[in-house]
């Protein structure tokens, strides 16, 4: 049987070995690496924009409420810019139990939420466990004179649905603890800034 | 035989491995902008899911941890140290929140037990704190803990330490099978071993 030339493959050889060898020993010297890198940076720089813009679309416009129940920090956000900062109060976690053994828990929800209305000299018509925690007993009629308190939310206040609302507060020694029914106070300053930047259908971030 | 060994010697040397992507040593530049790309995917793809769900971006490289809700930032928290064994990240990942570590532990207790099933301690006024806690951890999967500075550094799994006013706020934001996505630091991948 006649041999196989075997020299006549080391071309073949030689080429596969080049195609395959790392670029930059390819092109060491030529300075082909750095243009390599180059266009693929420019690339993926492209790409990256083009993601970015996506989320920088999703930012609404409005500024935005973000409110750390933990710290009782109040913060006011416009797209990633932070605007404002304020020392809150947030819900104490506290249970109450009444004698028909209705019970609540007075927890500040967490979540993201929408400012609903903006109230000026807002009226807090009070619930049940108000009269219960006084001691007394609530109103049967829900619109009745003695549930309307004209002073207790301040001067303003964002309602945020079911109840919760931001609003003011009587005792500014107890702001930066977490001592309301769920709600969240601020004292007179902070409370108008919010309230002069905040607008209807702003979204309220709590955690 | 001859010939199979002579087109095999060149292939084994030089070819790079499919692990490294088909690319032999990017340099850190690229694989930093590749990291970038593909933590900016994830979110995208998770924030568009679920805009209100809450979720982590931890981007190693500038060293932040950000809390964030439908790409809005909530909270900036600077990553104090961090440190990963054995695997490091390769590339952005998505992991998923398995649950808050508190230092305190689950009463498995008898029916009857008022604090069956519930965690200690109990609070000045005699309640149970199930909140977060400064000295709380989370835990993520694939292996990873958020904790503060007061806790070593595990030995099996990547730790990323934060200031534990932090913690307690992250604590209270995430539940468990909450999202993060981590962004590692390229210099921090690790290569192919050179051919």
């Amino acid at each position: 049987m006649r041999r196989f030339p075997v020299f006549l493959l080391l071309p073949l050889v030689v080429a596969v070995a080049c195609r395959n060898s790392p670029p930059d020993a390819r092109s060491r010297g030529s300075g082909q690496q750095g243009a390599f890198t180059a266009s693929s940076a420019k690339r993926l720089g492209v790409e990256i924009e083009r993601l970015e813009a996506a989320l920088d679309g999703m930012l609404d416009e409005k500024p935005r409420i973000v409110i750390d129940t933990v710290h009782n920090r109040l913060q006011v956000w416009h797209r990633n810019r932070l605007l404002d900062e304020a020392v809150c109060a947030s819900g104490s976690g506290k249970i109450l139990l009444s004698d028909n053994r209705k019970s609540w828990r007075f927890d500040t929800p967490k979540g993201r939420f929408e400012v609903l209305r903006k109230v000026v000299n807002p009226i807090w018509k009070k619930p049940e466990w108000a009269f219960v925690e006084a001691g007394r007993t609530a109103p049967v009629l829900p619109w009745d004179f003695e549930r309307l308190d004209p002073v207790t939310l301040g001067k303003f206040a964002l309602e945020l649905g079911d109840g919760y609302e931001i609003h003011g507060n009587l005792y500014p020694n107890l702001i930066g603890r977490n001592i309301t029914h769920g709600c969240i106070r601020l004292n007179d300053g902070d409370l108008e800034a919010t309230f002069a930047r905040a607008q209807e259908g702003s979204r309220v971030y709590i955690y | 035989m001859i010939l199979s060994v002579l087109v095999a010697i060149p292939c084994a040397v030089s070819i790079p491995s499919p692990s490294a992507g088909g690319e032999s040593a990017p340099d850190s530049l690229e694989q930093a902008l590749r990291h970038r790309k593909q933590a900016l995917e994830l979110e995208l793809q998770f924030a568009q899911k679920d805009p209100n769900a809450y979720y982590l971006v931890i981007d190693l490289p500038s060293r932040k941890v950000y809390l964030k809700a439908g790409a809005h930032i909530l909270r900036a928290c600077a990553i104090k140290e961090y440190r990963f064994t054995g695997a490091l990240p390769r590339s952005s990942s998505q992991l998923r929140m398995i649950a808050r570590l508190d230092p305190v532990s689950v009463e498995p207790g008898n029916p009857g037990l008022r604090l069956r099933g519930r965690r200690l301690p109990l609070d000045f006024s005699g309640r149970l704190i199930e909140g977060p806690r400064a000295r709380s951890r989370l835990y993520f999967s694939p292996s990873l803990l958020i904790q503060p500075t007061e806790f070593p550094l595990p030995s099996n799994s990547g730790a990323i330490v934060l200031d534990s006013s932090h913690i307690k706020a992250l604590g209270s934001a995430l539940q468990p099978g909450s999202v993060a996505i981590l962004v590692p630091c390229a210099e921090t991948t690790p290569r192919e071993p050179s051919p």
